[in-house]
């Protein structure tokens, strides 16, 4: 008898199974296929876990990334690993030395910074430091601090601020302006593209020509010009959105082409000449049938996208082109890494990148994963 | 003489939703000289077959270790899935077996012209010079009825209409005068007129060359104008062999007849269209015992259901899987 | 007599082939002048093979391709539309008359929607009911009558094999009440046991719910068994029109008897037919001149390159196009 039972049971969860696939739309269809892909999935929490970082930057970091936050006591410093454990024993709350500045003739009168192993610094959770503001609230509370004096994971730079709070600082704001400019490109090419592709025929023709001239640009000197254009007393952040911006209109060219061609393929498919057949309006065509059938296409398009954003923004303010301090970003930080000073002895200047080769990698693992999913022919052909 | 000897083949393909068989215990022969028609309908794994014929099943194909396919010649019969090195599989690919498939224009690559494609697979397989694989190619596209070849050797497939593109890829397949030719739905694609053009020639160069062609489709018209023998495939099990006669006149499983009575008769316009009833099982939903069961009007239940059927043979040379056949008599 | 449904007079469509400086642009004539009356409540076939204009012609009619000249009219006795100069109102009414069943059943349906709203769609977008119980009710009705199981309503269409797909597609063609149907090569794409499953159908709906069926397909077989009249077009003209069973117990164009005796027949020992035919079907952007079949006819004379033929009525209520069908020898 209980035989029969469990039978029944397997049997049941099969058919609920099958049911489930039966009348899964097609987004479920996509997610189901993307949770297979391991590299993916991983991919997906690594982005994950970066773009809460970004969000909760003032949080996680100790400290304010700016002139405001930093250690003058502790310039060019080494990255302080906590440890649980030292030759006097080992304890549950994790902790640091501090650091003692001299100079003496033995040092040739050079400031040295040597650990103190008898001021051991414990680490502690939720402390409160430097405010900052949290949705429009005041607030202070940050992840971790010590209970005297400063922790810097990541070591500090030669004004003395601490990398890691500028890193995750600077991961927040590439991903800002990676939006700001996603968004805008993809508003445009959504629409220009869309015109384009659904009316086809003398408009296409003269939209292809637009889009072609745009694309043909060549970014570097178009930036250098804007560059020299912007006036020095714009404020960091007028900055920040014009660089945003203008890298949204340099990138939509390349998604208008897709979105175009998406449409030109959907148009023609048998369902639209059937809800034609019923006398559907274009709107309803679009709305129906043409936006959905291309939805997941550009979803993989948009996040393929943000890399480039990335990297051009980095290569930008790398050469001075765009943003500047006290706006932090990678290229920003990675200004002061091109002295043979800093190659050799603050090596740690460049564990930033470490963040953001692999910010970037995570998009185009996850862009990878959600285009080999989003197929929606791939396995019902006979 | 028999050509090829396939024995209890069976292929299963790796997927994501796991090991889904094609073919199943298939065996069939194939003589000199002889046209042997395949036929089955969507998921019958016909095509899966032929291509293991050639070795082209694809990465994900695991093939049952007690599978034999033996191509038969002077110089010691053939192993063909034994062949390890990609070197070794050649001579089952355009030399000695050569293979028509069902689009042509897919067939041939867009951007080099027909004759530079028919010189290499000459190149490829003889020892011919450049030269006299040219004079030989133009001469096949004459003997498969091209017009005016010289011009047609340096166009691209682009320029030729739908059955020229055939024709052409025939002629291309047997340049290297193979043994036996594989033809997977080689007129499926084609007008009705072009067709029984193309089944002519079909018919014509197997007396000439003495081929042995192996001919997929899902068209039993075809077959019973075309074939010799023919073989009836559903999902992935043969269950039916026999000449064309026996089997289209008395055919003895269920499935087949089946076929034959949902099939539309020209020379009989009043005789109602019986559909089988039911749908084909998709791959994942292989019926236990015997795979045609869920749709059979005689299954008996109890056993159809829980064993394979074995071969019957109702006559020499006709043989057809089913346990109703033991019972009583055709 | 009653009046056919679908009345055509002249009817040309002709496609731009590309553009010249100098001198008229090249066209390709897909329909060089049709004439036909297609009765109400038949099961109509239209065969041909490629460049026929076959499906060209059955979307002239539903007002998917162009008409550059000539008429098509409807009347159902309820309403009348001339489609070529129809308004933008009486186009409207006109889709809910007269709809199309698709050949592909895999590219015929939205794979994101479900097959309750795939059915509904030209419901709601000609807006004949009013709520949403409504739409749901007209729905299960039509899809009973395909014989859909109401329960795979709510799925989507990759749960199907391609011959219940053709029955949500032909659910979908139905739904909205239409008096006039266009198959087009709808069973072209199905196994051969589910083709015999849809024909049947067919049959059944077109009794059911009183439709006048025009059955395109390039397979003579099939169209015999199902259609009560055939018309046969050969590169963009109709070559002959004709009763269903004289159609294959006496053809009169040589094109429709090389077309019948090249279908394979499933008896082996059948003697091998007469009338194979030589050559290339032409291409229709460049027809040949005056009969448009004399490249290829065994009996074509002078007279057949000049003159185009008309179709001229034959005693057992046909029309051939064909300058000595009279004098042909006897199939």
């Amino acid at each position: 008898m209980t035989d029969r039972t469990v039978t029944t049971s397997v049997a049941d969860r099969e058919a609920r199974r099958k049911e489930a696939y039966f009348t899964a739309s097609q987004s479920q269809l996509i997610w189901a296929r993307f949770r297979k892909n391991r590299s993916a999935m991983v991919a997906g929490i690594v982005l994950a876990a970066m773009i809460l970082l970004g969000l909760f930057a003032d949080f996680v970091g100790p400290y304010n990334p700016a002139i405001a936050g930093r250690n003058a006591d502790y310039t060019n410093g080494a990255p302080q690993i906590p440890r649980f454990c030292d030759d006097d024993g080992c304890s549950l709350r994790p902790f640091i030395y501090g650091t003692k500045r001299e100079r003496s003739i033995a040092t040739n009168f050079r400031w040295v910074t040597t650990q103190d192993t008898d001021d051991k610094r414990y680490v502690q959770f939720f402390v409160r430091g430097d405010s900052y503001r949290f949705l429009g609230l005041s607030a202070n509370l940050h992840l971790f601090g010590v209970d005297n004096g400063y922790i810097h994971l990541f070591g500090t730079d030669d004004a003395g601020k601490d990398i890691f709070s500028r890193t995750l600082h600077a991961i927040r704001t590439s991903l800002a302006v990676g939006t700001i400019g996603v968004v805008i490109s993809f508003v445009m090419a959504l629409a220009i593209g869309g015109v384009a592709g659904y009316f086809g025929g003398r408009i296409d023709g003269v939209i292809q020509m637009i889009t072609d001239a745009v694309r043909v640009v060549p970014a570097i000197p178009l930036f250098m010009a804007l560059a020299a254009f912007v006036p020095d007393t714009w404020s960091a952040e007028t900055r920040f959105f014009f660089i945003s911006i203008i890298l949204g209109l340099i990138g939509w060219p390349t998604l208008a082409r897709r979105v175009r061609t998406h449409i030109l393929v959907e148009r023609n498919q048998d369902y639209v000449l059937a809800a034609r057949l019923s006398g559907a309006r274009p709107g309803h065509i679009i709305r129906r049938h043409l936006l959905p059938s291309f939805t997941s296409y550009i979803i993989v398009d948009l996040v393929i996208s943000f890399p480039y954003m990335v990297l051009s923004e980095t290569a930008l303010s790398f050469i001075g082109l765009g943003l500047k301090d006290p706006v932090n970003s990678l290229g920003v930080m990675l200004q002061n890494t091109t002295s043979a000073d800093v190659l050799l002895n603050y090596q740690w200047y460049f564990i930033p990148v470490i963040f953001f080769v692999t910010l970037v990698m995570a998009f185009v693992f996850v862009g990878d994963g959600l285009r080999d999913a989003a197929d929606p022919y791939a396995s019902s052909r006979k | 003489m028999s050509l090829l000897s396939v024995q209890d083949l069976t292929i299963r393909f790796r997927t994501e939703e796991g090991l889904i068989t094609a073919v199943e215990k298939v065996s069939f022969d194939i003589a000199e000289g002889e046209i042997l028609g395949l036929v089955g309908e969507s998921g019958s794994g016909k095509s899966v077959t032929a291509k293991s014929l050639m070795r082209l099943m694809g990465d994900n194909a695991v093939v049952d270790p007690a599978s034999r396919i033996t191509l038969h010649r002077q110089g010691g019969d053939l192993d063909v899935l034994g062949l390890r090195r990609e070197r070794d599989m050649r001579p089952v690919r355009g030399g000695e077996i050569s293979m028509v498939f069902q689009e042509p224009m897919a067939s041939f690559a867009p951007a080099i012209t027909v004759g530079a494609q028919m010189v290499e697979q000459l190149l490829i397989h003889t020892n011919l010079s450049r030269k006299a694989a040219r004079t030989l190619s133009i001469d096949m596209l004459a003997r498969v009825g091209i017009s005016d070849p010289a011009r047609r050797f340096d166009q691209y497939v682009f320029e030729f209409s739908g059955g020229m593109r055939q024709r052409a890829m025939i002629a291309m397949a047997l340049s290297t005068k193979p043994r036996l030719l594989i033809a997977d739905e080689p007129t499926t694609a084609l007008d009705v007129t072009i067709q029984a053009q193309v089944l002519e020639l079909m018919k014509e160069l197997v007396a000439e060359f003495r081929m042995g062609i192996l001919f997929i489709t899902h068209d039993l018209g075809v077959i019973a104008q075309t074939a010799d023998r023919v073989a009836v495939m559903y999902l992935g099990n043969l269950v039916e062999t026999g000449t064309v006669r026996d089997v289209i006149r008395t055919p003895a499983h269920p499935y087949t007849k089946g076929l034959l009575q949902a099939l539309p008769r020209i020379d009989d316009l009043d005789a109602p269209l019986v559909p089988v009833p039911g749908d084909i099982p998709g791959p994942l939903d292989r019926p236990e015992g015997c795979v045609f069961h869920t749709r059979c009007a005689v299954a008996i239940s109890g056993q159809c259901n829980t064993q394979i059927p074995q071969d019957v043979t109702l006559s020499p040379g006709h043989a057809a899987r089913c346990h109703a056949l033991t019972k009583d008599t055709p | 007599m009653t009046t056919p449904l679908i009345r055509i007079k002249g009817l040309e469509t002709h496609y731009p082939l590309g553009q010249r400086l100098f001198g008229p642009a090249p066209v390709l004539k897909a329909l060089a002048g049709i004439d036909l009356d297609i009765p109400a409540g038949s099961f109509f076939g239209l065969v041909g093979e490629s460049g026929s204009g076959k499906t060209t012609l059955g979307r002239a009619i539903l007002k998917a391709a162009p008409i550059t000249s000539g008429s098509v009219s409807y009347d159902d006795g309820q309403s009348a539309f001339d489609i070529g100069s129809m308004d933008a109102r009486q186009e409207r009414t006109y889709r809910s008359r007269a709809q199309l069943i698709f050949q592909d059943p895999y590219a015929a349906l939205s794979p994101r929607m479900t097959v309750r709203d795939i059915i509904a769609e030209p419901l709601e977008v000609m807006g004949l009911t009013s709520s949403r119980a409504e739409t749901d009710d007209r729905v299960r009705e039509i899809a009973k009558k395909c014989r859909l199981n109401l329960e795979h309503l709510r799925r989507f269409p990759h749960a199907f094999s391609g011959g219940q797909r053709q029955r949500i597609s032909i659910a979908r063609a139905l739904v909205s009440g239409p008096k006039f149907v266009v198959a087009d090569e709808s069973v072209a794409a199905l196994d051969v046991s589910i083709q015999a499953d849809i024909l049947n159908l067919l049959k059944a709906l077109q009794k059911d719910l009183s439709l006048t069926l025009l059955f395109i397909s390039h397979d003579l077989s099939v169209v015999a068994h199902s259609c009560d009249t055939v018309a046969v077009m050969y590169l963009g003209r109709l070559v002959e029109v004709a009763p269903s069973r004289s159609l294959f117990a006496r053809p009169r164009h040589p094109y429709t008897r090389a077309l019948l005796s090249a279908i394979p027949t499933l008896d082996p020992d059948a003697p091998p037919k007469m009338q194979r035919l030589t050559g290339e079907i032409p291409s229709p952007a460049d027809p040949p001149p005056g009969c448009r079949f004399h490249t290829r006819c065994p009996f074509a004379q002078a007279r057949c390159r000049q003159e185009v033929p008309e179709l001229a009525p034959t005693q057992d209520g046909g029309q051939v196009a064909c300058h000595f069908w009279k004098d042909l020898p006897d199939a």
